[in-house]
């Protein structure tokens, strides 16, 4: 642990390109800005201005290219990652809460919250290609690893919907809990993994037919089914083990993919939602939406390492490579 | 309003004889199309929809009626809906009289037509003879009577008990430390001050005064109609102001002897549902009804959608199409019914009285909402609002 830390900061001060990861970035949506925080110790060490109400961030596959969705502000906003400048917004957009980039890059997909559609834009020019109506409320959007299919939970109507994004349109419909909220791929994309934010649990559905086949219900001590609000979900390099975040119960759990079986908790903070892996560390990190602070757990010890302020209401989490 | 399935859906339907395989490749393992038929009554000559009192905007009163927020509960829902291949359609009748109400639940009952919004005044439901096979949803009556004394298992009620009402206020007052209530009270309001006098028992909260106030202004009367002399006297930490008419309590802020609080129906209020109202998606939620109904939503819009809401939902989590099957899946513990007020609701079966939170309000924000931290239930924190088990219901 003190060593990792040491290598690490020793890496950071003696030259920058070598250490790779060594920064974390959250978005807080109550401040209209980012946080950039050191990724051992959370130490804040700078702040970047966005555009209104900062909530996804997803990274470009080349890591170039931080996009932060602003749903307030209507746009994405884009950031480069070497500068840490915002270079250029994607806007006008319909209050983008969630999306998901193509695999090439070129394209992203967006939930529109409050148009009850998900929507294809052109990721450099922001230039729409293509509007998908869904159910209303469309949240989390997923796209599988060739990028042929979106999924998007829509919490009012508790289905996934399945979009072909060739064709761009809607495939199949699959009700799973209530409330769904994010999504991850397991089972070499042959299974679907879904937070239930009310009805408390994670619905896995086996996408050869369509169909919800379990829900994994979580028990954590001292907290009632009621009090949990499951919605940040990752999964391992591997794919062997998830994390769910508990929400109002506080803890985030770890999962035994193959067994489909909860294996443990641990109290985080509060509302525990966002969750985000180290590529290389055993780190998770999680933002805690009340407690409006950012907590890194160790993986292989199973422990509270550190947490720090990260703004108001801090929401995604992503490492910067 | 007739929910259909799209073209494709529908000419697969009619041709499922000629492709019966490729009808269950492509739609659903549910080759067949199932239908549920719902009921939606009110009454024409409502007084609580005459405009001059809607247009009062009283702060639990209607603010019109409620009918586009249980279809926009159906438009919501069309996702599932095809994917389930459930036909829903909602009849909606408005009666001139009382005495038609037991026909056309007969007439219903015989087209299988089995859940059915009542949005009538309480003395409508007092003693219905409801056809068997058959369960009312109430969205606007608040009388404790229904729930307690006159309980009718048949009937769901979806809007507030004026008992949870007062719990809630209750429970914010406790938090505050305000525990010396002035009530005020027209001579209609009885059954308000009831509730609130069984509430100020279970909370530990002290009537230091009780008062009857009169609409008017007559100078002769001004020991009744005038707020200042009405809140004179012994000292208190709060004025609650029960009036169901809406017209008195409305004038109480700010004309009391002293500098405090006012509660009940006018200052704080607790209400099921605030167009200001904003989070656990509340915020979407005021916006898609402010849309359907032009005008912002209150509780008994709230009520009329969530109503919708938790029938579709049973029927999508039912095992089977039957009545039977959905009734019993609506009414079960099991069953997760998202208001959009960060609790799961449910059905309690001691009363038919759907479990939910408060939003104690003043007219322009939600200051607070019930249950409160602390006040904790041993089953479900919910059921510190409202009569427990053992206060006797339809049992």
């Amino acid at each position: 642990m003190h060593r990792l830390a040491l290598t690490s900061l020793v890496c950071c001060l003696v030259s920058l390109p070598v250490c790779s990861a060594d920064r974390i970035i959250v978005s807080s949506e109550g401040d209209d800005a980012l946080q950039v925080m050191q990724a051992d110790s959370l130490a804040t060490l700078s702040r970047i201005r966005v555009s209104e109400r900062p909530r996804d961030m997803q990274l470009s596959a080349d890591g170039q290219w931080l996009y932060v969705a602003c749903g307030e502000g209507d746009s994405i906003d884009v950031i480069e990652v070497a500068t840490l400048q915002r270079q250029r917004r994607l806007h006008p957009l319909d209050d983008p809460e969630m999306f998901a980039l193509t695999p090439d890059g070129s394209q992203l997909w967006v939930s529109n919250e409050d148009a009850a559609q998900v929507s294809l834009l052109d990721a450099r020019t922001g230039e729409l290609l293509a509007e998908v109506a869904t159910g209303p409320e469309p949240e989390g959007i997923l796209l599988n690893s060739d990028g042929s299919r979106a999924y998007v939970t829509s919490e009012v109507a508790n289905m996934v919907h399945v979009v072909d994004t060739a064709a761009r349109e809607i495939v199949a419909n699959i009700l799973v809990g209530n409330r769904p909220r994010r999504m991850a791929l397991a089972a070499d994309d042959s299974e679907l993994w879904v937070t239930n934010e009310l009805s408390g649990d994670v619905s896995v559905v086996d996408l050869r037919t369509a169909r919800e086949v379990q829900r994994i219900r979580f028990r954590p001590q001292g907290f009632r089914p009621e009090d949990l609000g499951p919605v940040g979900l990752v999964l391992s390099a591997d794919k062997q083990t998830a994390y769910v975040a508990l929400g109002r119960s506080n803890h985030i759990a770890r999962i035994d993919v193959a067994r489909r079986d909860v294996r443990d908790y641990l109290l985080t903070g509060q509302r525990a939602w966002g969750l985000a892996l180290h590529p290389t560390q055993p780190w998770l990190y999680v933002s805690n939406g009340l407690s409006d602070d950012v907590a890194r757990v160790d993986l292989q010890r199973w422990k509270l390492a550190t947490a720090a302020g990260a703004g108001r209401t801090p929401h995604s989490i992503v490492v910067l490579p | 309003m007739r929910l259909l399935l799209p073209g494709f859906l529908h000419s697969a339907r009619v041709a499922k004889q000629v492709f019966p395989a490729l009808l269950l490749s492509l739609i659903s393992p549910l080759a067949l199309a199932a239908e549920l038929a719902l009921g939606y009554v009110d009454w024409a000559q409502d007084p609580r929809y005459r405009q001059s009192h809607t247009e009062q905007r009283y702060p639990q009163a209607p603010w019109g009626r409620p009918r586009a927020a249980a279809h926009m509960a159906l438009d919501e829902a069309r996702f599932s809906l095809q994917a389930l291949q459930l036909e829903v359609h909602i009849e909606h009748r408005q009666l001139d009289q009382p005495k038609d109400f037991g026909a056309l639940l007969a007439q219903w009952q015989q087209e299988d037509r089995r859940f059915v919004l009542t949005d009538v005044p309480g003395e409508w439901l007092q003693g219905l003879a409801i056809p068997s096979g058959m369960t009312l949803l109430n969205i606007s009556a608040e009388d404790q009577d229904l729930r307690q004394g006159q309980c009718q298992p048949q009937v769901l009620h979806v809007i507030p008990s004026q008992r949870q009402r007062s719990d809630a206020l209750a429970q914010h007052l406790l938090s505050r430390r305000w525990r010396r209530i002035l009530v005020l009270h027209g001579a209609q309001d009885t059954a308000l001050v009831e509730q609130w006098q069984a509430t100020a028992q279970r909370y530990g909260l002290k009537t230091v005064g009780r008062r009857i106030f009169e609409y008017g202004n007559d100078p002769r009367r001004r020991e009744h109609n005038n707020v200042e002399l009405l809140t004179s006297g012994k000292d208190h930490d709060l004025v609650m102001v029960w009036d169901q008419g809406g017209e008195f309590a409305r004038r109480t802020p700010y004309s009391t002897q002293h500098p405090r609080p006012v509660a009940g129906s006018a200052g704080l209020t607790a209400r099921a549902w605030h167009p200001r109202w904003e989070r656990y998606g509340a915020q979407q939620l005021n916006r898609r009804l402010r849309q359907a109904l032009q005008r912002p939503a209150t509780d008994v819009d709230w009520a009329a959608w969530m109503a919708i809401k938790a029938v579709l939902e049973a029927a999508q989590r039912s095992p089977d199409n039957t009545f039977a099957a959905r009734d019993q899946r609506l009414r079960s513990t099991e069953i997760y019914l998202d208001g959009f007020k960060g609790f799961r609701l449910g059905f309690r079966p001691w009363s038919g009285q759907l479990r939910q939170p408060l939003l104690l309000a003043t007219s322009d924000w939600v200051i607070n909402l019930a249950p409160l931290d602390g006040f904790a239930h041993p089953q479900n924190n919910l059921d510190t609002l409202g009569t427990a088990e053992n206060e006797g219901g339809c049992a």
